[in-house]
């Protein structure tokens, strides 16, 4: 409203202008227009399409929701009806005003949204006492034969801090940091914040005695459907279990055995890429999070002793059907990646030929182009810049939940996407992140990376003032 | 995606990219401007005008509720709460004229300062904001001790607050303060009973002094909230107006047919209609706790017809607007095409009118058959063939709409 604001806006306007054409140009030379492409030289022009001709220029607090932008009008049903689903939240039933019920008994959250906000990333609690939606527990008390976390007894594979009227919630786990002081090599201060977990006010009895905690933050939901149509060889190639080039990174896939033998189905979703469809993903997370079964998870997630919880009415059998997750997982595949905003900036520049030389994109791949994933040709035979490798690394014991999930050891994590990492202030109001929230910004996260990516902290520890903000605003044009 | 956003989530991407359909004639994507710019520039300054008096009828028209509310809180009785719940009905729909200025970044849903969220967000979890069957200790009036007063700064912080349907500020929170849950699936609506906001003696639900005051503070910032919108497009002084007649006409008719046309396809044909359609749940429906949903559907397409046609017709008929079109700018290009989209919106406009979509939560219901699914199914399809055409158009005028997010 005010004057003051108008230049920038109006500078905003042209930069998004310009990237947006760029992307128009893009798109249209791959459907076919003719016209040679995108020209050679010493840079990649299509650096700021992230998502490939699948990428969004929009930079506000909506730039997560897009649909992709090569999506067409046909085909958008899905993402709108399970968009509706994804925000909505569910309600306790039986209920007269609604079909959105059958939440929990024993839940974390009532809706997707509630953990996943406009598409994005959760915070974790702002203060010791309060619970995150964002920030869920899981239990385990070890790995099964095929390296399943074992669940606690009465708690459960994850502890539900919320439930339905009449049925005890299980409890919360209280959040504390011991601040930890650090120096970059030219003598500046940093200070990081290891978290310490207490159990609060658990209603059951106490946690069984080999039970372990595994914080894990909501991640933002954009660009899955792109990750989703990597092919398995392609994953497979860059794996590198033993270190056989002596680089320091090993590289291994997560599998999915189902007790069924054989190698097992890659996974390449969740903090240590444990689940490997979205499908899957989702239905887990309706059963886990919010408290609905369905035909993945036919049964209510309650204990003996949980004995309001087994006689609380339901919602249907099950409560979320294929009508619903259909449309739910389609939306998973549609959200689009947001494209770069200032790829040429010379300091963006460096910061890129920073994030190589010390060693960041051996795990935090540049990019890679997608398989066909049937269905969906939008998603298919992309060259995509999520700055994964959807591999396992060991990051040392700074960052180990001691949790073996499937192949995943207890220091163990899948390689994170960063696209989308210099929005997520814009989108959801703060830079915290890794797995449980820890870190308050990108510098913070980089220096907590122990293990394998020991070397690459140290190279960020070791660079001048000048070049770590380069860096930083390379990972801010993500 | 987000909800208020949720609405603006549209698809604007899939709508401006299909805006871009076919690359056209081996080139790549618009060969420039093939309109004629002074048509254009008058009908920019037309849709600044239209706005302009539009949201001018909304600031005068909820200073009226204004009037109501604060008459039927002196004095809750039934007459007085029915009194509210008709103003708000009568002057919602020229709210919904407006609804074609979103999606571009402009005064109403900039990302920095835009007031969309707290004016028009949707779909509201009641129990965020108040009691619910089954829960009488529900939602922020009822939780003192979270929220210990109920003032602007309150409400604000509230909405969203957990949840992207946790909503407690603008239109649809008004509308479940005024008429409460609809349990309903018909006739009646909402069946809030006046008493809710009595305290003392006679007195219905708890906290009603809360409920009263949370009430009042909501017509105060949804009257605000547009004024300072109104103010943006104001002639002379309106920084936005301003800013809009000093872009070209392409990088301005880029912009307002953004919002045109994600309104259409993206907006009401995706999230208005589609999702309840297909869901068939009254909690999808825009204005489900007064069952007024009907006219919300068919005020979005008035308010894109009279930016088509260049005029407005105004509540209490003291700001009408009458100048030139995106019809006009359209006939320089491609009559055909533009007597088409003439077509279209006043076949939408009588779709959308129909008795049979009253109350769309009924509507909704049974086969694809029955008269209000059929007839919804029609509207949509119309809505297709208006994102069509309406592509095309701005391929031919060579606007790339997509450079406008």
């Amino acid at each position: 409203m005010t004057s003051p604001s108008l230049p920038a806006h109006a500078a905003a306007g042209r930069r998004r202008g310009a990237a947006a054409a760029l992307a128009g140009v893009v798109l249209c030379v791959l459907g076919g227009c003719g016209g040679g492409g995108g020209g050679g030289g010493d840079s990649d022009p299509d650096e700021a399409l992230l998502g490939g001709t699948t990428t969004v220029f929009n930079a506000s607090a909506l730039a997560f929701g897009f649909p992709l932008a090569n999506l067409s009008a046909e085909r958008s049903d899905g993402f709108f009806v399970g968009n509706s689903f994804f925000r909505s939240n569910w309600v306790t039933a039986p209920s007269s005003t609604t079909g959105r019920n059958g939440l929990g008994p024993l839940f974390h959250a009532a809706s997707c949204s509630a953990c996943h906000p406009s598409d994005g990333r959760a915070a974790p609690p702002a203060a010791p006492e309060l619970v995150s939606p964002g920030l869920l527990f899981r239990l385990s008390l070890g790995p099964d034969v095929d390296g399943r976390p074992l669940p606690d007894p009465v708690y459960g594979p994850q502890l539900e801090p919320d439930a339905i009227l009449g049925v005890p919630p299980e409890g919360r786990i209280e959040v504390t940091y011991v601040e930890e002081p650090g120096t970059y090599a030219d003598g500046t201060p940093f200070s990081l914040r290891r978290p310490t977990l207490t159990p609060r006010d658990l209603a059951y009895g106490p946690l069984h005695a080999d039970a372990q905690l595994a914080p894990r933050i909501g991640p933002s939901v954009f660009g899955l459907g792109l990750l989703a149509a990597v092919a398995e060889p392609t994953i497979v190639a860059l794996a590198d279990p033993a270190d056989a080039n002596g680089d320091g990174i090993s590289g291994r896939v997560n599998r999915i055995v189902d007790g069924q033998g054989g190698p097992g189905r890659l996974g390449r979703f969740g903090w240590k890429a444990s689940q490997a469809t979205l499908h899957e993903q989702s239905a887990a997370a309706f059963f886990h999070d919010i408290g609905l079964t369905s035909e993945m998870f036919p049964n209510q997630g309650c204990s003996a002793p949980q004995i309001d919880c087994a006689a609380a009415p339901d919602g249907g059998s099950p409560e979320v059907g294929e009508d619903v997750l259909g449309p739910l997982v389609f939306y998973m595949h549609t959200l689009a990646p947001p494209g770069r905003r200032a790829p040429t900036e010379p300091q963006v520049v460096r910061g890129r030929v920073l994030f190589g030389s010390i060693g960041c994109a051996a795990c935090h791949r540049p990019s890679l182009v997608t398989g066909e994933l049937a269905g969906f040709p939008e998603l298919s035979n992309q060259t995509i810049r999520p700055f994964t490798d959807l591999l396992l690394h060991d990051l040392g014991p700074g960052l180990a939940d001691g949790v073996v999930d499937r192949e995943a050891s207890g220091s163990e994590w899948r390689t994170p996407p960063l696209w989308g990492l210099g929005l997520q202030a814009a989108v959801n109001g703060h830079t915290f992140l890794l797995h449980d929230g820890r870190a308050r910004d990108a510098a913070e996260a980089i220096l907590w990376h122990g293990g394998e990516a020991l070397a690459s902290r140290e190279g960020f520890r070791n660079l001048t003032a000048d070049d770590r903000a380069a860096l930083l605003a390379f990972l801010g044009d993500l | 995606m987000p909800s208020l956003r949720a609405s603006a989530r549209l698809s604007l991407v899939a709508a401006a990219l299909s805006l871009l359909p076919a690359c056209g004639g081996g080139g790549g994507g618009p060969s420039g401007p093939t309109f004629d710019g002074a048509t254009a520039q008058a009908f920019v300054l037309t849709y600044a005008d239209l706005l302009h008096a539009a949201y001018g009828d909304v600031v005068e028209a909820v200073s009226d509720l204004d009037g109501d509310v604060t008459f039927f809180l002196g004095a809750p009785t039934g007459p007085a709460l029915d009194a509210a719940r008709t103003r708000w009905t009568s002057i919602r729909p020229f709210y919904l004229q407006t609804e074609l200025a979103r999606f571009y970044d402009g005064p109403i849903d900039r990302a920095s300062d835009g007031p969309e969220v707290f004016v028009n967000a949707w779909p509201l979890d009641e129990a965020h904001l108040d009691y619910v069957v089954g829960d009488a200790g529900a939602g922020l009036i009822n939780d003192a001790a979270t929220f210990p007063v109920l003032d602007e700064a309150t409400l604000r912080g509230a909405n969203e607050l957990g949840g992207e349907t946790h909503i407690s500020c603008g239109w649809h929170a008004l509308e479940f303060l005024l008429w409460g849950q609809d349990l309903t699936l018909g006739a009646p609506a909402g069946q809030r009973p006046a008493t809710d906001f009595v305290v003392g003696m006679g007195g219905t639900a708890a906290n009603q002094a809360r409920r009263a005051q949370c009430l009042a503070t909501l017509v105060d910032m949804l009257g605000a909230d547009v004024a300072q919108v109104r103010d943006e497009w104001a002639p002379v002084t309106g920084d936005y107006r301003t800013e809009l007649l000093g872009v070209t006409p392409a990088e301005a008719l880029g912009r307002i047919m953004t919002g045109m046309g994600t309104l259409a396809f993206g907006e009401l044909r995706g999230e208005r209609l589609l999702v309840p359609v297909t869901t068939k749940l009254a909690e999808d429906e825009h204005s489900c706790f007064s069952d007024t949903t009907h006219q919300d559907h068919l005020n979005d397409v008035i308010g894109l017809r009279n930016a088509w046609l260049g005029s407005y017709t105004s509540r209490l008929g003291t700001r009408n607007v009458t100048g030139t079109g995106l019809l006009d700018v359209a006939l320089t290009v491609n009559p055909s095409l533009a007597g088409n989209i003439t077509t279209i919106l006043n076949d939408l406009v009588t779709l959308l009118s129909s008795p049979v979509l009253v109350p769309f939560e009924v509507a909704i219901q049974g086969t694809d058959a029955d008269p209000g699914r059929a007839q919804l199914l029609q509207a949509m399809a119309k809505l297709s063939e208006f994102n069509t055409a309406f592509s095309a158009l701005a391929q031919q005028m060579g606007i790339d709409i997509s450079t406008t997010l």
